[in-house]
């Protein structure tokens, strides 16, 4: 049995891979690649095939072996858009295409997989050659497309260290819920199986209820996955995923509340797994408990502290042609015993979705356009899937929005772009020019922290009490002193502007109150009596019309149902009040 | 006068995925939302699924083609939604 082989562990009757598209063997893997190599041109020094498969796994396997039976390497863009696969299909040393689509271009999958010729099989183990069997693009955090080359040792040595640590052996069955293009996924759903005597799931099943059905249907026994699928598997019941041992998930921050509920439902610890498409895998932990573990170094990486507190790696799976050790963007904390704690990103390099971006590099695309005259970028923490999300302002304010996004859109893949771009009179900046991020972030309605002004408030009482005529609220809230939503404009002397009380304050009891209010349509006698200043404690007093109660006031047109009278009291003083009318108000 | 479905899944869309920039009406019910038209993306979609099933109480399928049928604009989403909870109406919807 070779250590560098692949299918070493299989048996010619093994499955290799199962699915909705019906089973395949080891035996038929051996004899489809090796249909798929003789349809190949002849191999030249560092000749590559680009692989463009979407869809069917089992295809993808094939085509990986055939590639590499040839003589060639396999070459994977960085994603499936039109461009990224034309440019690297302009490359010299790119021979081929072999693909999945529909594009009409000659060497399909389908076709060659649907009429194998009368030609021998691979023999089993498989062995690669030595030197480079792939280049991984990636779409690069400045925007041009980077090349990661990558050895047998790199990928097959990883693929087996990944088996040992996670007891990935013959029996198991990987189902992947990321696409087998990216590294990640290509090292656990494909090669992992390949080199352990597993098998895997043909299909990429995306929404958590199709991720459930693939599990269960095939009794899948690891889940390959990330952050934002785990969030929509944990709200799923309890059973389908009963089958599994392990679930791995990677390319970004896995929240606590997320492990934790995924944990609850399912009765399983995600592993996760910290590493980049040039080093490859780095380390690993289990969210069994809160705080999150240490970050355990996989067998054969060497860490070690760099300047700056950065994590500098050392390992078989560093791509051909890093130096050694290689020094990481992330800064982290060492313990003496190798493990490891990430405190950040050194190079303003942040990860949206997966994928890193270089936030002075895309600042510099919007500045090249002619009429922005200065930007900024800045990173905050999104409570959804996406990990963190961007925002960007360009300035001046008529500078042209759309052209600047079309502009990143050149040069950044589209999952990254700013969830939001802003035309400002100006980027907030000390004299300097050094940014200033609070104020940036300021221009989108959030706090220095990133969050929502006014999120994050708790309720010291909170009662509502429904009355034939009315239904009346009351909520007791004690102010933070580090609230975002003061006003810091009034050195020392912090206070809650009129207009934060009704948006930050007010807004979010009624809406707690009275969920069924729609848009504000109009306020009424609005006061401003008394200053609110950090770590008041106030009483805020709601009131409205009840549904059974009279129909409508004196003017006759509004339902009181849609009125709201509001007072806000500290120790007994009137600190503001008035009247708010919300929209399409429905009886509560 | 109550907010249609349409309008309601046009809300939903902008607030689940922070389309701060973007005003529901602006959402066009029949254009494609992911991709071309608003440019969503696969984590979008996960997003979404989440906030319709927190909010109408319904469930993606188990087959992926399906979603991406409901998925593709305003107009499949509320026909999605209607299949699922038996009624023509929004807000009043329990989940389930």
């Amino acid at each position: 049995m070779s250590e560098q082989g692949l299918l070493g562990h299989h048996t010619n009757e093994m499955p290799v891979a199962f699915g909705a598209a019906g089973s395949k063997s080891a035996g038929e893997l051996l004899r489809d690649a090796a249909c798929i190599a003789r349809a190949l041109p002849e191999p030249s020094p560092g000749s590559h095939v680009l692989l463009v498969c979407g869809g069917d796994r089992y295809a993808m396997a094939a085509a990986w072996l055939g590639i590499l039976a040839r003589g060639h390497a396999v070459a994977l863009p960085p994603n499936l858009r039109r461009e990224s696969i034309f440019a690297v299909q302009a490359r010299p040393e790119t021979v081929a295409l072999l693909h999945d689509t529909d594009s009409g271009a000659p060497l399909r999958l389908a076709d060659l997989l649907a009429r194998p010729d009368a030609g021998p099989p691979l023999e089993a183990p498989f062995v690669a050659r030595p030197g480079i069997i792939a280049t991984v693009f990636t779409s690069g955090t400045t925007g041009p497309m980077l090349a990661a080359p990558k050895t047998a040792a790199n990928l097959l040595g990883e693929a087996r260290a990944l088996a040992r640590t996670f007891g990935i052996g013959p029996g198991d069955r990987v189902v992947g819920s990321v696409p087998p293009a990216h590294i990640y996924g290509l090292l656990f759903t494909i090669l992992l199986p390949l080199v352990a005597g597993a098998a895997f799931a043909r299909e990429t099943p995306h929404h958590a209820e199709a991720i459930a059905h693939c599990v269960e249907r095939d009794e899948a026994t690891l889940l390959v996955t990330v952050p934002v699928q785990l969030r929509a598997l944990a709200s799923l019941r309890a059973g389908p995923l009963a089958s599994l041992r392990a679930v791995v998930s990677s390319t970004g921050p896995l929240p606590d509340p997320v492990a934790r509920a995924f944990r609850e439902r399912h009765g399983l610890a995600v592993r996760e797994v910290f590493g980049s498409t040039e080093t490859g895998g780095i380390a690993h932990r289990e969210r069994s408990a809160e705080p999150p573990p240490a970050w355990c170094p996989f067998e054969g990486v060497k860490v070690a502290l760099a300047e700056g507190g950065r994590l500098a790696v050392d390992s078989a799976y560093l791509e051909a042609g890093l130096a050694r050790p290689f020094v990481t963007g992330d800064v982290v904390e060492l313990q003496p015993d190798g493990r490891f704690t990430h405190l950040g990103r050194a190079d303003g390099i942040v990860k949206i979705g997966g994928r890193r971006v270089a936030i002075e590099a895309m600042e510099e695309v919007l500045r090249r356009r002619p009429d922005v005259a200065d930007a900024a970028v800045v990173a905050v923490a999104a409570e959804t899937g996406r990990g963190q999300q961007l925002l960007a302002a360009v300035a001046p304010a008529d500078c042209d929005r759309a052209a600047a996004r079309a502009a990143l859109l050149e040069h950044f893949d589209p999952s990254t772009l700013p969830r939001r771009l802003l035309a400002v009179d100006a980027i907030p900046r000390e004299e300097n020019g050094k940014l200033q991020r609070a104020r940036v972030l300021r221009l989108f309605g959030l706090g220095a922290t990133g969050r929502p002004i006014g999120q994050g408030l708790d309720l010291a009482a909170f009662e509502v009490e429904r009355g034939a005529e009315k239904i009346r609220a009351r909520a007791e809230i004690r102010l933070p002193a580090d609230w975002d939503a003061f006003d810091g404009h009034f050195d020392g002397h912090p206070v809650l502007a009129g207009a934060l009380q009704l948006k930050e304050l007010l807004l979010p009891v009624a809406r707690r109150a009275f969920p069924d209010l729609g848009d504000v349509r109009a306020l009424a006698r609005v006061k401003f009596a008394a200053r609110i200043v950090p770590e008041d404690a106030l009483t805020i007093s709601l009131e409205r019309g009840a549904a059974g109660g009279a129909s409508a006031d004196a003017d006759g047109e509004r339902p009181s149902t849609r009125r709201m009278r509001f007072e806000i009291h500290r120790a007994g003083e009137l600190c503001s009040s008035g009247q708010l009318e919300f929209d399409a108000a429905e009886p509560a | 006068m109550p907010k249609s479905l349409e309008e309601e899944l046009k809300h939903l869309i902008v607030d689940a995925l922070a389309l701060e920039d973007v005003e529901p009406a602006e959402i066009e019910t029949d254009a494609p939302l992911f991709v071309e038209g608003l440019g969503l993306d696969s984590i979008d979609a996960l997003e979404l699924a989440l906030a319709l099933q927190e909010k109408f109480g319904v469930v993606t399928s188990p087959d992926d083609e399906r979603n991406r049928e409901f998925f593709y604009s305003v107009k499949t989403l509320a026909e999605f939604v209607r299949a699922q909870t038996g009624s023509a109406a929004g807000a009043a919807i329990d989940p389930a």
